[in-house]
């Protein structure tokens, strides 16, 4: 088991993002619902909006499973695992499905930080599917030390 | 493919998995890895304290085979 405490943290937080998120995401509708009250936006596309950021919720709490699973296996001192590969791989496709779900997002609404969250998730998927090819060259090179006595 | 002879060399020298793990300093794992012919490669001084701990020559503990299985899928093709 890891001693780092920068690990140990780092996991504590995930933990504490992935039950909040999945609070979060379970009371989207009631959110939207008081903050249409101040923002009329909310309250103009209630529908959509929720359909939207629940969706992309759901996603996110997918990769932030993920992200979990991974940081169990650096936590146990051995990372380079194919079921890694494959998490990366996942965590990529969430993080571009997230991506579509706030294009769509701009039909409704045209703002700086939308454009921005668009461009942030698309580049996080590139980059985690980029290292899924590092990490299974990787799993290969462990395989191969392992297995040379 | 080349297999290891390990365990016919360590049957003729009458001496067990666990006493040569003591005396060439290698994890009874890996040497099993080693006997059932699963390690992908074998470092030189892993080769040379085998050799010595047993008395035998690498030849004795490394033989290559020819593999049918992909002189028949090269006929295949």
């Amino acid at each position: 088991m890891s001693r780092n405490p920068l690990v140990r943290i780092t996991k504590l937080l995930l933990d504490f993002m992935f039950y909040f998120g999945i609070l979060i995401c379970l009371t989207v509708p009631f959110i939207f619902k008081v903050i249409g009250r101040y923002y009329t936006i909310f309250e103009e596309f209630y529908l959509p909006f929720c359909i939207i950021f629940m969706v992309s919720g759901v996603f996110a709490l997918l990769l932030l499973w993920e992200l979990r699973k991974i940081f169990k296996t650096v936590m146990l001192e051995n990372p380079f695992l194919v079921e890694n590969v494959v998490s990366l791989q996942r965590m990529g496709i969430c993080s571009f499905v997230i991506s579509i779900c706030m294009i769509f997002r701009l039909v409704f609404i045209i703002t700086p930080a939308e454009l921005l969250l668009v461009g942030v998730f698309l580049i996080a998927g590139l980059f985690s599917i980029v290292l899924s090819l590092v990490f299974d060259r990787a799993v290969s090179y462990k395989e191969e030390n392992d297995l040379t006595i | 493919m080349i297999v290891v002879n390990l365990d016919v060399v360590m049957a003729q020298r009458k001496m067990g998995l666990t006493e040569l793990s003591e005396q060439v300093d290698l994890t009874m794992a890996n040497l099993s890895i080693l006997k059932n012919n699963k390690a992908k490669a074998m470092r030189f001084t892993t080769l040379d304290a085998i050799c010595e701990v047993l008395n035998c020559q690498p030849g004795d503990i490394l033989e290559y085979v020819k593999e049918e299985k992909q002189g028949k899928e090269d006929k295949d093709e």
